[in-house]
């Protein structure tokens, strides 16, 4: 298959979006209230397990992807195996993600709309970006990224008046054990989804001062310093109690802003950043996706069956949820599962390509890792 | 009126997508076939929605395999 290209730049904005855009629509429902930043704090520690271990994965086998390096380390019928569940895997996080943001426009704005449309219309923005390259992917994350810093520093700035800071007490309410557990329940949603940047950032360009832990670490600090920063801001306007409650507490937070009479509604500003990050998310999942079919079936490249998949994952966001209720509390299923392929794949094919790299017979990288500032020759 | 904007999309996407493929239908054969059963049921799905049929949802095996886990 071919490799698409993608920047050490876009492939860290990449996996930022891939583990903040979700969370920043459906808030925290970890029942842990106002310490929930605590949990954040705690969560650093298994992320960066994770992310280490993605690292590793990508430092022993550079210039692959998640569905190579099976076939590299389980041998062909392992790969189909991989292949199959992770597609599995990277389908069911397009259409859930596509089912969260049409929901999101569904409820917030367009609640006359039929469902379907508004998820169709969210699709099509997808599958135009997704059948662009990778790289414009990339390119799209890193526009996002920094649409979604400022955004958050002009909602700070606006929401100062309103933001009450005692409603991060009373501090350490729960105990040690239940603040564990809710720190581990972070980690499949949302810093595990970062596992379709695997899939994605085979060809990401290598070089001095581009390693893989750079990448992978240096991108989930930073989405925990973001997902710090929203929690903050939401609890401290809207209280624990009201954000437990309300289901999409970002945007309710954002709609308490007034500025005089002048600066109202601003939460539209919110609604049009948050759909912009879904899309990328989305479309991003989708290649995943496609990559993972094309793998399983031995086609030579992805790109004709992006839109079968696109289409796929339209039609099943239309019969995800029955309801609301229903699409929060999956989340309670979705991090059981989902570990099965941010953590239990990604671990075994690590563990024989340590044995194997020992044993030196770990096939060699391909010759097309792209390195656009490669070290001047010595001399 | 929702069916008819379904298929209106399900027609142009085709037209742009899939016609040129299947004029190379014999090298792609199995990209075709892929093709043709995904659009298919993307399609029945959608429509079958747009009238109103309640489907189970797409997450039930997940969901009931992980309450059986897990739950019970």
């Amino acid at each position: 298959m071919q490799k698409e290209t993608i920047t050490f730049r876009n492939a860290f904005f990449l996996i930022i979006m891939m583990q903040i855009s979700s969370k920043v629509l459906l808030g925290f429902h970890g029942h842990m209230k106002q310490d929930t930043w605590i949990t954040l704090l705690m969560a650093t520690v298994p992320t960066t397990l994770l992310m280490l271990l993605y690292a590793r994965m990508m430092k022993l086998m550079p210039g692959l992807d998640i569905y190579e390096m099976a076939e590299a380390t389980l041998g062909k019928a392992g790969a189909k195996i991989v292949a199959f569940l992770m597609g599995y895997y990277c389908l069911n996080l397009a259409t859930l993600v596509l089912g969260n943001y049409a929901e999101f426009v569904h409820i917030t704005s367009l609640f006359q709309t039929p469902f379907i449309i508004v998820s169709m219309l969210i699709s099509m923005a997808c599958l135009y970006l997704s059948k662009s390259a990778m790289e414009t992917v990339g390119k799209w994350c890193a526009v996002m990224v920094a649409v979604s810093a400022v955004t958050a520093v002009v909602l700070v700035f606006f929401s100062w008046p309103t933001m009450d800071f005692t409603n991060l007490q009373p501090v350490m309410e729960h105990g040690v054990g239940e603040l564990t557990v809710a720190s581990l329940k972070l980690v499949p949603l949302p810093m595990g989804e970062a596992v379709v940047g695997l899939a994605l950032l085979g060809g990401v360009e290598t070089g001095k001062g581009k390693s893989p832990y750079k990448l992978w670490v240096g991108a989930g600090m930073i989405s925990i310093l973001f997902l710090l920063e929203i929690f903050v801001r939401t609890c401290t306007i809207l209280g624990s109690e009201m954000m437990e409650t309300v289901y999409f507490p970002t945007y309710k937070a954002a709609s308490l802003i007034r500025i005089g009479t002048f600066l109202e509604r601003i939460e539209a500003l919110l609604a049009f950043v948050y759909i912009l990050a879904g899309i990328s998310k989305v479309a991003a999942c989708q290649i995943a996706a496609s990559r993972g079919v094309a793998k399983l079936f031995s086609m030579p490249s992805y790109k004709p069956i992006l839109l079968p998949v696109a289409f796929l994952s339209m039609a099943f966001s239309s019969i995800l949820f029955h309801s609301i209720v229903e699409m929060f509390d999956f989340i309670d299923n979705y991090i059981i599962y989902a570990q099965l392929f941010q953590i239990i794949i990604p671990v075994v094919i690590w563990i024989v390509a340590e044995v194997k790299s020992r044993r030196n017979t770990l096939p060699a990288p391909p010759l097309n890792i792209p390195d656009q500032h490669p070290e001047p020759a010595a001399g | 009126m929702i069916q008819i904007l379904v298929t209106i999309v399900f027609v142009v996407a085709l037209a742009i997508d899939f016609v040129p493929k299947w004029k190379q239908r014999k090298q792609l054969k199995r990209e075709c076939w892929f093709y043709a059963i995904s659009m298919a049921a993307s399609y029945a799905i959608l429509i079958l929605v747009s009238y109103g049929k309640e489907l189970p949802s797409a997450f039930a095996p997940a969901d009931k395999l992980v309450e059986w886990l897990f739950h019970k």
